[in-house]
């Protein structure tokens, strides 16, 4: 298998694997969120504010895939 | 379809020793125009009868120094907000810079022209004069370094080296016999397990950034080459709602780390 053959599967691969987990990651804190919410209407904005916080820590796992694939693909 | 992304950026000078690349000569516009805003809205400041800009602006301001007061308590809001409040507004305007018209429009070819070397196959191509300073990994790599180390520096300020550095290095056995020096040992690993975290920090502050802005700019190129522009105002629409968020977790995460690295030591 050439180079170039397994750098695209490799590029594939990664995207796919790697953002995988990241997505079920943020579906179970933006269900928790808005379960939290449901109980208590009233801690509306603290929550959401948690929520996108915590969101943003688990994409950036996912980035941090797209960042490996982007390079691979960019830089030879 | 002949699409040109670089992940690093391209050069377009050199002054007085130093490398201006294009991504260098757009934060110093961003720079530009924050502070020309800045002083020429500070100029006009009103108690009463206040401009739509100066409102708009006070709203933004105080839900940010409320966000801070809520996380940092008043006394460090005090110290930190001003640097905080800089953080956000440099990457939001730094993100949203890479989505206006003429960015893509204006290139220049450096001094080396093009020109086809039919022995090396060497091409000079035209470069990109702009392009989204957070799109660099240089700068989001500075920005990220700036954050640590500005959190390291309000925690040795607020409890002083000794008690800051007992949060990484702490050996002390406190228990006594086999137990004591279990939990010891467990202890001075968990201690330097945050040391190393400190370090990915860094790293993941660069990346975040990095990637997010990134990817859009790629995006943006691609759905550019395959659809006509009213097919790509969708994709327009998610990089300047993610260019928000992505300034706001940035500023998020700085205040976060900062009140826990300044609040004092505590049993886990």
């Amino acid at each position: 298998m050439n180079v170039e053959a397994s750098n695209a599967l490799a590029i594939g691969l990664i995207m796919g694997f790697g953002t995988l987990g990241p997505a079920i990651g943020i579906g179970l804190i933006g269900s928790k969120a808005l379960e939290a919410v449901g109980r208590n209407p009233e801690a509306n904005d603290k929550i959401q504010t948690l929520m996108i916080l915590a969101i943003a820590f688990a994409e950036a796992i996912g980035i941090f895939a797209l960042v490996v694939a982007l390079i691979l693909k960019f830089v030879a | 379809m002949d699409i040109h992304i670089a992940i690093a950026t391209e050069t377009l000078g050199h002054f007085l020793g130093l490398t201006i690349t294009n991504s260098f000569l757009t934060s110093i516009v961003v720079i530009t125009i924050i502070l020309a805003y800045a002083y020429f809205t500070g100029k006009s400041l009103k108690i009463k009868n206040q401009s739509k800009n100066q409102t708009i602006l006070e709203l933004i301001v105080m839900w940010f120094y409320s966000l801070s007061i809520s996380i940092l308590g008043k006394k460090h809001t005090k110290n930190y907000f001003s640097i905080i409040f800089s953080f956000f507004v440099f990457i939001l305007i730094s993100n949203w810079f890479g989505l206006l018209p003429f960015v893509n429009g204006i290139k220049y070819t450096p001094s080396g022209t093009i020109q086809e070397h039919t022995n090396t196959h060497e091409k000079t191509e035209a470069v990109h004069v702009f392009r989204a300073p957070t799109s660099d990994l240089n700068t989001t790599l500075a920005l990220a370094i700036i954050s640590v180390i500005l959190i390291q520096y309000a925690a040795i300020k607020e409890l002083g080296l000794a008690k800051y550095s007992s949060k990484f290095f702490n050996f002390r056995v406190a228990k006594k016999g086999i137990m004591g020096k279990f939990e010891a040992g467990i202890n001075s690993f968990v201690g330097l397990l945050e040391l190393l975290s400190e370090l990915t920090k860094v790293i993941s502050f660069a990346f975040r950034l990095f990637g997010n802005i990134f990817a859009g700019e790629v995006l943006i190129v691609v759905i550019s080459a395959l659809t006509y522009s009213i097919g790509t105002l969708p994709f327009f629409g998610l990089e300047i709602f993610v260019g928000l968020i992505q300034a706001f977790v940035f500023t998020m995460l700085t205040l976060v780390f900062l009140s826990v690295s300044i609040s004092s030591e505590h049993s886990h």
